[in-house]
């Protein structure tokens, strides 16, 4: 059986596409769910020290050091996917998209000259590979099905804490009635590097300064659409 | 749905304009510091949102690991131009009850060239049988988890693995024509 997540079990979509997810719903239930409260996760400094991290891992790279390739790309890995699949395309195709991305930066590494430039250099790679391939043929409207949590590789950073699964669903469904252009701008800056306004304004087609407007006046509407929800309340 | 949303960026609200140095602070989100707590808080729930619902698929940092090592396969060699293919297309056939009869058919595409494989269980392992388009002959690095091995299509551009073991799976095309040497054609890492 072919078992990735780049050639899914035809005729399936979501969970049955993701390996493990089956493993991990039986090995949730006993898990104590975390409050919600605990979530407090200061993005910036953060993202800095991603940078830093990256670069660190690229220059040991390029010096010959065979498992600092293999760290960043674990270190890496998460926060492209998340950028590939805010352009909405399938997860085979976001698979290809960030394999290529790090095939890429493999081929042309000795001419990055600033290796603190590689964590954006690979976002900007990942984002237009999948603006353009969302583009083009093989799209699709959006996941049917959320994924049930997995989480088989924890994204990066202070420890990630858990959001229980119905709040996370209700979530999902009010971004999801958000329109396309605010849901793409809310997960690519999610998982973007504070230095790369720049060619985010470049790839979002809006200017520097109105990524973050924009992006307060996205979040406005998702909290209306979550107010509508009674349960709902923010933290 | 929210288009207000985006017409909102069109208005000239000089937000881009002379004041774009001033802006850049506040152009994305600004830093933890900067950010009312509750729109911190709703962005990081986002995050984790996502992280949660739409995983990183299990094993794709592993195949990401396994590809770049066709730099050693290639020697390193940066002059080497890759091309890199795309999944285009997969497909089931004959699947039996238990799924044993089962012939998976996997095609990869780029600019100029296609690969259809149509993979079969054998025991403890897969049979590939193969096909290149366009055709001709030329080599074939297969790269599994137990290393790589030279194989060859032949001038329809047909070949055959008998057994391929479980695990990372990887096909680097070489042409052979002297003008094609320069050049190869790689296909995702996969997981069989």
């Amino acid at each position: 059986m072919v078992s990735n997540g780049t050639v899914p079990p035809t005729g399936t979509a979501g969970a049955a596409a993701v390996p493990g997810a089956r493993d991990a719903r039986t090995r949730r239930p006993g898990d104590p769910l975390p409050d919600l409260a605990v979530v407090q996760v200061p993005p910036g400094p953060r993202r800095h020290e991603l940078a830093d991290r990256s670069a660190a891992l690229f220059r040991a790279w390029c010096d010959g050091d065979g498992r600092a390739s293999a760290e960043l790309v674990t270190l890496l890995t998460p926060t492209l996917w998340h950028t590939a699949r805010a352009y909405r395309v399938d997860h085979a195709t976001a698979e290809d998209v960030v394999q290529n991305a790090w095939m890429a930066l493999a081929r042309r590494r000795d001419q990055l000259r600033d290796p603190q430039a590689v964590l954006a250099w690979l976002l900007v790679t990942v984002r237009r590979d999948a603006a353009r391939t969302a583009a083009g043929a093989r799209v699709t409207v959006a996941d049917p099905e959320p994924l049930l949590a997995v989480s088989p590789d924890p994204a990066p950073g202070p420890a990630a804490t858990v959001i229980d699964d119905d709040r996370a669903r209700r979530l999902w469904t009010a971004v999801g009635r958000l329109s396309e252009r605010c849901q793409r701008l809310l997960r690519v800056v999610a998982f973007s590097d504070r230095p790369d306004y720049a060619s985010l304004s470049v790839d979002l087609g809006m200017p520097m300064g109105s990524i973050g407007p924009t992006r307060g006046r996205c979040l406005k509407k998702l909290r209306e659409h979550l107010g509508e929800e009674s349960q709902w309340t923010t933290t | 749905m929210d288009d207000d949303v985006s017409r909102d960026d069109q208005r000239p609200d000089g937000a881009a304009g002379a004041g774009s140095q001033a802006e850049d602070c506040a152009g994305g989100p600004p830093a933890g510091e900067q950010e009312p707590a509750a729109t911190a808080s709703l962005a990081a729930e986002l995050r984790q949102m996502w992280q949660q619902l739409d995983p990183v698929p299990a094993g794709l940092a592993e195949r990401v690991v396994f590809s770049l090592e066709v730099d050693a396969l290639t020697g390193a060699d940066l002059d080497l131009e890759l091309e890199l293919m795309r999944l285009q297309e997969t497909q089931t056939t004959g699947a039996g009850a238990r799924g044993d009869d089962e012939v998976r058919t996997v095609t990869f595409g780029s600019e100029t060239m296609t690969v259809m494989l149509a993979i079969s269980d054998v025991d403890g392992g897969h049979r590939i049988d193969g096909w290149v388009a366009p055709g001709g002959r030329r080599g074939i690095e297969v790269r599994t988890a137990q290393g790589a091995s030279r194989e060859e299509c032949d001038e329809t551009g047909r070949f055959a693995l008998a057994f391929v073991p479980p695990g990372h799976f990887q096909l680097v095309l070489v042409g052979d024509d002297p003008g094609d040497a320069q050049r190869a054609v790689v296909t995702p890492a996969l997981t069989l």
